[in-house]
C-alpha cells in the first residue's frame, strides 16, 4: 500500500435526491495514471470535483494515504475552464500560476514554452489564442510546479494530435518521477502511452 | 509578498481592461445629474443641505453596483476554482482581492465625490467629513458586499438579488454615514459616527473572510 | 468548542433522520394544534371581548392582540432560522437545511403581519399609513433579511446548494440584527424626535396584557405548527424515492 495516494472509498453523490454518482471506490497509486471515462453526463467532473475537495460526496470518504497532509495543496487541477487570464499574456499567466506555489522561475517557464512549442507566442494576451492554445498554456501549468498530483478533466480535448503527443510524454516522464495523474475522457484509453488504468464511471 | 502579488496582478489587469476603470465615475456623474436636475424646483438652501446626503445615496449604489466584479472575472475563467483547491490563506487572500477590489473601483469614486460636492458648493468642513465618512464606509460596504457577491457568483440573474441581501446590510453604515454628514453640515459633534462606523468596519473586516470562503466554497460546489 | 462537545452533538444530531424526523412531527402537529387554538381562541376573547377600551385610543388599540405576537415572532421565527442554520452549517444535516427554510418562510410571513397590523393601528394617530417609526423600520429591515433568505434559497436550482447559501446569509443577519436594531433605534431618536408611539408602556393594564401573553403563546404554538408542517411535507416530498417515504 506504500505507493497509494489517495483512497476513494464508497463515494455517492445526490443532487436533489438524483443519483449522480453511486458507490464508487478506487486508488489513486504512485507512477500511475488514471483514466475515469464514460459517457457524457456520467459524473466524471463531479467525481474529480469530488477528489480535490471542491464537491462534498453524499457519503464517503477521500482518504489522504500518501503520509503527505499537504497533497491537496500539491495538487494541479485543470477542469473545464482553463484558469487562465485572457488580459494577461502566456508567460504572465505562467508566473502567476508559479505565485501561488512560490519558488519563482523563468527557466521552468521557458522550459516549458519550449515543451509546447509555444514560445513565439509568450508575450500575446491570452484572449486573443485559439481554444486549443488556451489548453496548452493550462496544461504547461503543470510542467512548471512541483505538484506530487495532476488532476486533468478531459486533456486531450480542443488539442491537436502533435499537442496530444506532447502532453503524453510529459506525462511519461512526471509519472516516471513519481507523480500520478488522474483525468477523464468520453473513451478508454488503448495506447499504452504510460501505465494507465481505466475506471468506467457509470451513472 | 504574497499581498503585493495579487494587487500587482488586479492592478495590471485593470490596466489593460481598457475604460472599465472610469465606468463608475462616469456612472456616478449621471445620477448626480438626474438627482439635480429633478430638484432643481427645490429652494437652493435645501437643495445645498440634501447635497452631501445624496451624494452618499450614489456612492451606495455604485458601491452596489461595483460588487458583481469582485469575482466575477476569477469566477468565469476557472482561476477561482484553483485558488479555492490550492491556496493555503484562502482568508486572507480573500481580504487582499477585496482589497484591490475597493482600490480599484471604489477609491476613484470616494476621491472624486467630495471634488463634485465642492464645485456644487458645499462648504470644506462637510466636504472633509464626506470624504471621511466614504473613506470608512466604502470599504465596509465592500467587505458584506462581497458576502453578497460570493453567495450569488453562480447564479445568472443575480444583479437584483445582490440589492436585496445587501440593502439591510447596509443600513446602519448608511445611517451613521449620513448622519456624519449632516451633522457636520449644522456644526454638529460627529465624533460618535465615526467611531461607530470604524467599529462596524472592524466586525467585518472579521466576519467577511471566514463568510466570504465559506460561501465561495458552496457557490462553486 | 471543545472538540468533544462537538462530536458529541455530532452524533446527537446524526440520529435525526429525515424519517425520524417525519414520525416526531407526526406526533408532535396535533398537540402544536390543540395549544394554538386554544391559546389564540383564548386569548382573543379575553382580548376582543373582556378587555377595557384603551381611554387614549379607543377600541383601535386591539389591534395589538395580533400586531405584538406577530412582531414577538419575527424576531422568534429568526432565531430558529439562526440556530437551524448553525446546526447545518456545522453538521451538515438534512433536517435542518429543511427547518431553516420553514422557519424563514413562516417568519417573513409574521414579519409581514406585524408590518400591516402596526401600519393599520398607526393610521389614526399618524395621518398616514406609513412613518418612519424605529421599530416599524426595524421590522421592514427583518423582513428585506427575510425575503433575501427566501429568495437566495430559491436562486439556486440545487436545493442544498441553495439552502447552504441562505444558511450562511442568515448567520450573517443573525449578527446584523442587532446592530441595525441599535442603528435605527438611535437614527430615531436623534433626527426624528421621541417615538409617537410607545409599543411597551410599562403601566399597561393586566386585563390588557394577559390576553397578549395567551396570544404570543398561541402564535408561538401555531409557528411551530406551521414550520413542522411544511418541513414535513418538504422532507416527504424529497425522499419519495426512499422505502420508508413509499410505506407512507
Amino acid at each position: 500500500m506504500d505507493n497509494h495516494l489517495i483512497e476513494i472509498d464508497n463515494i455517492s453523490l445526490l443532487r436533489n435526491e438524483k443519483s449522480i454518482l453511486e458507490n464508487i471506490s478506487f486508488q489513486i497509486k504512485k507512477s500511475k495514471a488514471l483514466n475515469l471515462y464514460g459517457l457524457n453526463g456520467s459524473g466524471k467532473t463531479s467525481l474529480l470535483k469530488i477528489i480535490v475537495g471542491m464537491t462534498e460526496p453524499t457519503s464517503g470518504f477521500i482518504k489522504n494515504v500518501s503520509g503527505d497532509e499537504d497533497l491537496f495543496k500539491k495538487t494541479i487541477y485543470i477542469g473545464h475552464k482553463y484558469g487562465t487570464k485572457g488580459n494577461l499574456t502566456v508567460e504572465e499567466n505562467l508566473s502567476y500560476a508559479l505565485t501561488v506555489n512560490s519558488k519563482n522561475s523563468q527557466q521552468k517557464i521557458k522550459k516549458a514554452l519550449e515543451t509546447y512549442k509555444m514560445t513565439r507566442q509568450k508575450s500575446m494576451l491570452t484572449k486573443n489564442l485559439s481554444h486549443g492554445q488556451k489548453k496548452k498554456v493550462s496544461l504547461m501549468k503543470t510542467l512548471i510546479t512541483n505538484s506530487l498530483l495532476w488532476v486533468i478533466d478531459e486533456p486531450y480535448s480542443a488539442l491537436d494530435e502533435e499537442s496530444i503527443n506532447i502532453f503524453n510524454d510529459t506525462t511519461k516522464e512526471y509519472l516516471k518521477k513519481g507523480g500520478a495523474l488522474i483525468m477523464t475522457s468520453h473513451k478508454k484509453i488503448k495506447e499504452p502511452f504510460f501505465t494507465t488504468e481505466n475506471y468506467k464511471v457509470y451513472s | 509578498m504574497k499581498i503585493l502579488n495579487i494587487i500587482t496582478k488586479e492592478f495590471l489587469l485593470a490596466s489593460r481592461s481598457g475604460y472599465e476603470i472610469f465606468m463608475p465615475i462616469v456612472y456616478f456623474l449621471i445620477i448626480i445629474i438626474f438627482f439635480n436636475i429633478s430638484t432643481s424646483y427645490v429652494e437652493k438652501v435645501i437643495m445645498l443641505e440634501l447635497l452631501p446626503l445624496m451624494i452618499w445615496i450614489s456612492c451606495l449604489l455604485i458601491c452596489i453596483l461595483n460588487l458583481e466584479t469582485i469575482f466575477k472575472e476569477d469566477y468565469d475563467d476557472g482561476t477561482l476554482e484553483m485558488f479555492l483547491i490550492k491556496d493555503d490563506e484562502i482568508e486572507l487572500s480573500i481580504l487582499i482581492k477585496i482589497l484591490s477590489h475597493w482600490l480599484l473601483s471604489n477609491l476613484p469614486i470616494v476621491i472624486v465625490a467630495p471634488l463634485i460636492a465642492m464645485v456644487l458648493g458645499l462648504d470644506t468642513t462637510t466636504t472633509l467629513t464626506l470624504f471621511v465618512t466614504l473613506l470608512i464606509g466604502t470599504p465596509t460596504m465592500s467587505l458584506i458586499g462581497s458576502i453578497a457577491a460570493a453567495l450569488t457568483i453562480s447564479l445568472r440573474k443575480n444583479k437584483i438579488l445582490v440589492s436585496i441581501i445587501v440593502l439591510p446590510l447596509y443600513i446602519p453604515i448608511l445611517i451613521f454615514g449620513t448622519s456624519a454628514v449632516n451633522n457636520s453640515f449644522f456644526k454638529m459633534n460627529y465624533s460618535v459616527e465615526l467611531t461607530l462606523m470604524l467599529f462596524l468596519f472592524f466586525i467585518f473586516l472579521l466576519i467577511t473572510p471566514l463568510a466570504c470562503s465559506k460561501a465561495l466554497k458552496i457557490s462553486l460546489d | 468548542m471543545d472538540y468533544k462537545l462537538l462530536t458529541m452533538f455530532k452524533l446527537l444530531f446524526e440520529k435525526i433522520s429525515p424519517k425520524k424526523f417525519y414520525y416526531f412531527a407526526t406526533s408532535l402537529i396535533p398537540w402544536a394544534f390543540l395549544f394554538s387554538v386554544i391559546f389564540i381562541g383564548y386569548g382573543l376573547y379575553l382580548g376582543l371581548f373582556r378587555a377595557p377600551t384603551d381611554y387614549q385610543q379607543g377600541e383601535a388599540f386591539r389591534i395589538i392582540y395580533v400586531h405584538v405576537p406577530s412582531a414577538w415572532l419575527s424576531l422568534f421565527a429568526y432565531t430558529s432560522v439562526f440556530i437551524c442554520s448553525l446546526i447545518s452549517i456545522i453538521w451538515k444535516i438534512k433536517v435542518f437545511e429543511v427547518l431553516s427554510i420553514a422557519s424563514a418562510k413562516n417568519g417573513a410571513m409574521f414579519t409581514f403581519l406585524a408590518l400591516v397590523t402596526g401600519s393599520i393601528w398607526g393610521k389614526p394617530m399618524w395621518g398616514t399609513w406609513w412613518v418612519w417609526d424605529a421599530r416599524l423600520t426595524s421590522e421592514l429591515i427583518l423582513f428585506f433579511i427575510y425575503l433575501s433568505i427566501i429568495f437566495l434559497y430559491h436562486a439556486y436550482d440545487d436545493y442544498r446548494k441553495g439552502a447552504k447559501a441562505a444558511n450562511i446569509l442568515a448567520i450573517v443577519g443573525f449578527i446584523n440584527i442587532p446592530i441595525i436594531h441599535f442603528s435605527v433605534e438611535w437614527w430615531n431618536t436623534l433626527h426624528q424626535g421621541p417615538s409617537v408611539m410607545k409599543f411597551s408602556s410599562p403601566s399597561i393594564a393586566s386585563e390588557m396584557l394577559y390576553p397578549l401573553i395567551y396570544t404570543a403563546i398561541g402564535f408561538t404554538f401555531y409557528f411551530i405548527l406551521a414550520v413542522l408542517l411544511s418541513a414535513r411535507n418538504t422532507l416527504l416530498e424529497r425522499e419519495k424515492n426512499t422505502s420508508w417515504a413509499k410505506s407512507i
